[in-house]
């Protein structure tokens, strides 16, 4: 007997395509969006740097220093410099608002210089700050809040001009 | 079936869009203001020192001899200083013989005269007079910075078996700022 | 295949009378009717298509405006974030990138990819619209077949900061598609 041959048609051989076609894979992937939204930072001084009424020494020299963290005010060196109680020292302080949680940083001058009113002599004056970073209360979607304060040095020698002295510096800070 | 082909947005608009745009942080300053006031040390200078003479037939009298009473001098103090203070004169001090150990007690009496004189800049009050003054130290008053000047006397007791001389002693007169 | 055959077994048989029984076919002889054609059959094998995420699209830490509407962008490529309308600023440079697509497959194949026009960013209740911005989508991988070949897709967006947008710590997800043409 004879036996037919057969054969897989061209109809055959089209369906085969078009089944590989429906079957073709496709592939994903997943990345993140992220980006973290914050409210202005704030700051507010509350209180100026006061040395107060300071003696100069007769001899020798001394130096003025307020504590930034404390803000007690302290005498130290040779000369026979005296602090006088007529006016109340005060350190500088601040008020830091802005988004909860978020950190910061403190920018403040190393010094500054203040003038005799009436004349034209300097005192310099060295810088300290109690924090040059933090991080504001609470946590992100409220409101949070920080303090620090600065204080100082200065020198006092038997030639400092007798007068009232006064000066200005700018504190700044910034989200990290 | 979702589309097979998708218009690409150029990514020019977003280069051209750069620009330092991360530069610039938000900050936020305050400006501070730094004050101190200086003075010259407070100096108290004598002048005049205080002395008298107890003439021999006073001695054993019973009398009050003040120095501004006889031909002798009262002490002058100068005073300066850039803020205000506060001056004390003792109420008594001693004096010795010289070349002997006999020492007599002397009263302060308040300022003969005052002389305020005001500084360039500065405001000066006055001293208050009269005394004598209460005992052990008197606080005579006060001055608000400049130049002060004022006289302190002395006022002896004659007492029995002084023996006449020449008596010395220190008469400390104390100024400090407040 | 195997009902292919039958089937295509059944048409022939049809044109040339009917038949009793398909096991029958194979002993009958048909001489003088047959017919028979010759058909190529292929296949292409190829690797799956893959792709992943190499890079996220980081938009940094910003701070909202006082004053108008600020649009954040960060571009399909380049990592560079930029800031325009209102006084928003960034707090700093960090977390700014542009999200990246490595499609890999069988080198020279034809791939489209599929970047949705925007997604959501969310923080709590609060939600960023996102209006995605990519490089070309559709290409050829690289070299040719017999190897791996590869195509890289940027992805950046851009969204509106408004004073009153809700502070937050923002995050979503971008799903990107790819497949052979």
């Amino acid at each position: 007997m004879r036996s037919l041959k057969w054969v897989i048609g061209a109809s055959a051989a089209l369906a085969m395509a078009q089944s590989a076609q429906a079957q073709t894979p496709s592939a994903s992937a997943t990345a993140s969006g992220a980006a973290v939204v914050l409210q202005p930072i704030t700051l507010v001084k509350n209180t100026d740097l006061a040395f107060g009424s300071l003696v100069r020494p007769s001899l020798g020299s001394n130096t003025v220093t307020i504590d930034a963290t404390s803000g007690n005010r302290t005498l130290t060196g040779t000369g026979d410099a005296s602090l006088a109680g007529n006016q109340t020292p005060s350190r500088a302080t601040y008020s830091v608002g802005g988004e909860g949680g978020a950190a910061f940083s403190v920018t403040v001058p190393s010094s500054f210089v203040m003038t005799r009113q009436g004349g034209s002599e300097t005192l310099p004056v060295a810088l300290s700050a109690s924090a040059v970073a933090g991080a504001l209360s609470g946590s992100i979607g409220s409101n949070g809040s920080a303090n620090f304060s600065v204080g100082g040095s200065l020198p006092l020698s038997s030639t400092t001009v007798a007068g009232d002295y006064t000066g200005t510096f700018d504190v700044t800070v910034g989200y990290n | 079936m979702s589309p097979r082909i998708r218009l690409a947005i150029s990514m020019i608009a977003f280069a051209a869009a750069l620009a330092a745009g991360g530069a610039r942080a938000q900050t936020a300053t305050a400006t501070t203001t730094g004050t101190t006031s200086i003075s010259a040390p407070a100096a108290i200078t004598v002048t005049q020192n205080l002395s008298f003479t107890v003439l021999p037939q006073m001695i054993n009298s019973g009398l009050t001899i003040s120095s501004s009473a006889l031909n002798g001098v009262n002490a002058n103090v100068q005073l300066s200083g850039d803020q205000a203070a506060s001056v004390s004169v003792p109420a008594s001090f001693d004096v010795i013989r010289v070349g002997g150990e006999e020492t007599i007690t002397v009263r302060t009496v308040g300022p003969v005269t005052s002389v305020l004189f005001d500084g360039a800049t500065r405001q000066v009050l006055g001293l208050a007079n009269g005394g004598p003054f209460a005992n052990p130290v008197a606080v005579i008053g006060t001055f608000d910075k400049g130049i002060l000047s004022f006289s302190v006397g002395g006022q002896v007791t004659m007492a029995n078996n002084l023996v006449p001389g020449e008596y010395q002693g220190v008469l400390t007169v104390i100024a400090q700022y407040n | 295949m195997e009902e292919k055959i039958m089937k295509t077994a059944l048409k022939i048989a049809a044109g040339l009378g009917a038949v009793s029984a398909l096991s029958g076919l194979a002993s009958t002889a048909y001489a003088q009717a047959s017919a028979s054609a010759t058909a190529t059959g292929s296949a292409t094998i190829v690797q799956s298509i893959s792709v992943t995420a190499s890079s996220n699209l980081g938009f940094g830490t910003l701070v909202k405006p006082t004053t108008g509407t600020s649009t954040i962008a960060v571009g399909a490529t380049g990592s560079s974030r930029s800031i325009t309308g209102g006084n928003a600023v960034g707090a700093n440079g960090a977390g700014v990138s542009s999200a990246a697509f490595l499609v890999q497959g069988e080198g020279g194949s034809a791939i489209s990819v599929t970047v949705p026009s925007t997604f959501n960013m969310t923080s709590g209740t609060n939600t960023l619209v996102v209006t995605t911005a990519s490089t070309t989508t559709a290409g050829n991988l690289s070299g040719s077949i017999g190897a791996q070949g590869s195509f890289t897709v940027g992805v950046g967006g851009s969204f509106p900061l408004q004073t009153n947008t809700a502070s937050g710590a923002y995050s979503g997800n971008l799903v990107v598609t790819a497949q052979y043409n």
